[in-house]
């Protein structure tokens, strides 16, 4: 068997163990916290059945995958957002002396110390208030409209890259790089996501937010097994090591 | 350990039992001052100090002093973080025996449970607390050291993968303060959202906060002073964790992690 084909093999075989594992893991877990998760659940979760939705009545995966566009292109916005502005501030550092790289690495430091629910609530109402940024929903037509879908996606999309800016910058300036930077954005990959759950509900963005906070706990469950899915995958294929 | 260090230990332990202390003998968190109060949030002495009433720091948006509140609110916000960091290094310390006693198989399953675990949204805890919290509200059974329990049964994955690699104190001090206060942003985040435990009126930083919407037109102090004690406290423990636990004995990757001791 060739090395390429070995590695395949080998990346797959822990991608799935690892869902089992996790499935296995927030079975009991939960059993243990007393929710109601029976036997059978393993089984239907692992093929994608998560149940019908009693807030919706449709089934949940169909329900996370109707969203899951709108999801995806927040979060691809974020990353971008943050490659931008990540690879200027970091070059930048790079390039000046060491007292700028110092404080660039405080700033960065402070802002992944600002309470995200904060700093979105008061981006949100103050920003939007104050400098006429648009706020809230995807868009504001009914055509597709790309300038005034990229006005929307702008402020939940930039405030989802502070997350992810820091260390973006510390991996440009490091000497040593310990892993690529796919891998690195990868492992900051449910960070994003946890964070996109709280813009997209406070923004009312019409992704997986609603979904997770105020439609049940098959709802929760599904979201969060999906992107775990997603983290697995990219992480997996991201590792170096395997 | 370097002088800085112990230095910085030392402090972070005072204030945290100082704050924890002085929580105990504040018994007014609650009360609402009919004197003082007039429908908006009563301002700080330092903003008005004929309308202040007394409350240092100003009122909330129903009249209970924002002093007290936060203060009684500390004991809440770093007493439940800080127990659930403790039970983080407990869970991931037990897994990593395991892995070492228990031969490749068992290690490997380890592996694709931290990896798994760490792929659940990076605020799985916050996850957690909203599910728990929500059925704690309703069996009114949950208590703050089941909570703790239930985040570390979460928040292991890093520590274990520091523990795999080394056994030195520095570098796992460095871990368990960061662990701390990313805990104490979860914490808070739940609280904002409507879950924290223990539920309102017991006052929390992140519960404080939840009303910061309707106050930041009348009364700027009710958001900002909750979200300066834990903007302090986070950026505190993870400067410590930086700079007094990281620079002669922690080599940190990009990702932030520590790699070496």
């Amino acid at each position: 068997m060739n090395h390429g084909l070995r590695t395949a093999l080998t990346r797959v075989g822990m991608f799935m163990t690892t869902v089992i594992v996790l499935v296995l893991f927030i079975f009991a877990l939960f059993r243990a916290i007393g929710l109601p998760v029976s036997v059978g659940w393993i089984g239907r979760t692992l093929t994608g059945q998560f149940g019908v939705s009693k807030f919706d009545g449709e089934p949940v995966m169909q329900l996370i995958v109707e969203r899951l566009p709108a999801s995806l292109e927040l979060v691809a916005g974020s990353i971008f957002i943050a490659l931008v502005c990540g690879l200027l501030v970091g070059t930048a550092a790079r390039r000046s002396p060491q007292g700028m790289r110092q404080t660039i690495e405080c700033l960065g430091l402070a802002l992944t110390s600002v309470p995200a629910f904060w700093l979105i609530r008061f981006a949100q109402v103050w920003v939007a208030t104050h400098l006429h940024v648009q706020a809230a929903g995807l868009a504001g037509t009914d055509r597709f409209d790309v300038g005034d879908r990229l006005a929307h996606l702008f402020l939940p999309a930039t405030l989802l890259a502070l997350v992810q800016i820091p260390a973006v910058v510390e991996w440009v300036v490091a000497r040593q790089r310990p892993a690529p930077l796919t891998a690195i954005l990868a492992r900051r990959l449910p960070t994003v996501f946890a964070m996109g759950l709280l813009v997209e509900v406070l923004f009312a963005w019409p992704g997986e937010g609603r979904l997770f906070f105020h439609s049940g706990l098959l709802s929760v469950l599904g979201v969060l097994l999906v992107y775990a899915v997603f983290a697995i995958g990219a992480r997996t294929i991201t590792a170096s090591d395997v | 350990m370097s002088r800085n260090a112990v230095v910085a230990l030392s402090t972070v332990a005072l204030l945290f039992v100082a704050l924890l202390i002085a929580g105990a003998f504040v018994s007014n968190a609650n009360v609402i001052d009919d004197k003082a109060w007039r429908g908006d949030p009563v301002p700080p002495c330092f903003v008005d100090a004929a309308l202040c009433g007394g409350h240092v720091l100003g009122t909330d948006e129903v009249g209970r002093d924002l002093l007290a509140r936060l203060v009684v609110g500390a004991r809440v916000s770093l007493g439940d973080s800080f127990l659930a960091a403790v039970f983080t290094f407990l869970f991931a310390a037990a897994l990593t025996a395991l892995a070492r006693l228990g031969g490749p198989i068992v290690r490997y399953i380890v592996t694709c449970l931290s990896v798994g675990v760490s792929s659940l949204a990076a605020w799985p805890f916050l996850i957690v607390l909203i599910i728990v919290g929500g059925s704690a509200r309703n069996a009114n059974w949950v208590g703050s050291t089941f909570l703790a329990i239930v985040v570390a049964a979460i928040a292991w994955p890093k520590m274990t993968e520091l523990l795999g690699r080394t056994r030195a104190a520095v570098p796992i001090l460095n871990r368990f303060l960061r662990d701390w206060a990313s805990i104490l942003l979860v914490v808070s985040t739940a609280a904002f959202l409507g879950y924290g435990l223990p539920p309102p009126p017991t006052p929390s930083w992140g519960g404080v906060l939840a009303s910061m919407e309707a106050t930041m037109e009348t009364g700027w102090w009710v958001p900002f002073f909750p979200f300066l004690c834990i903007f302090v406290t986070v950026l505190g423990l993870r400067t410590v964790a930086r700079y007094a636990f990281s620079s002669t004995c922690v080599a940190t990757d990009a990702s932030g992690s520590p790699t070496s001791a």
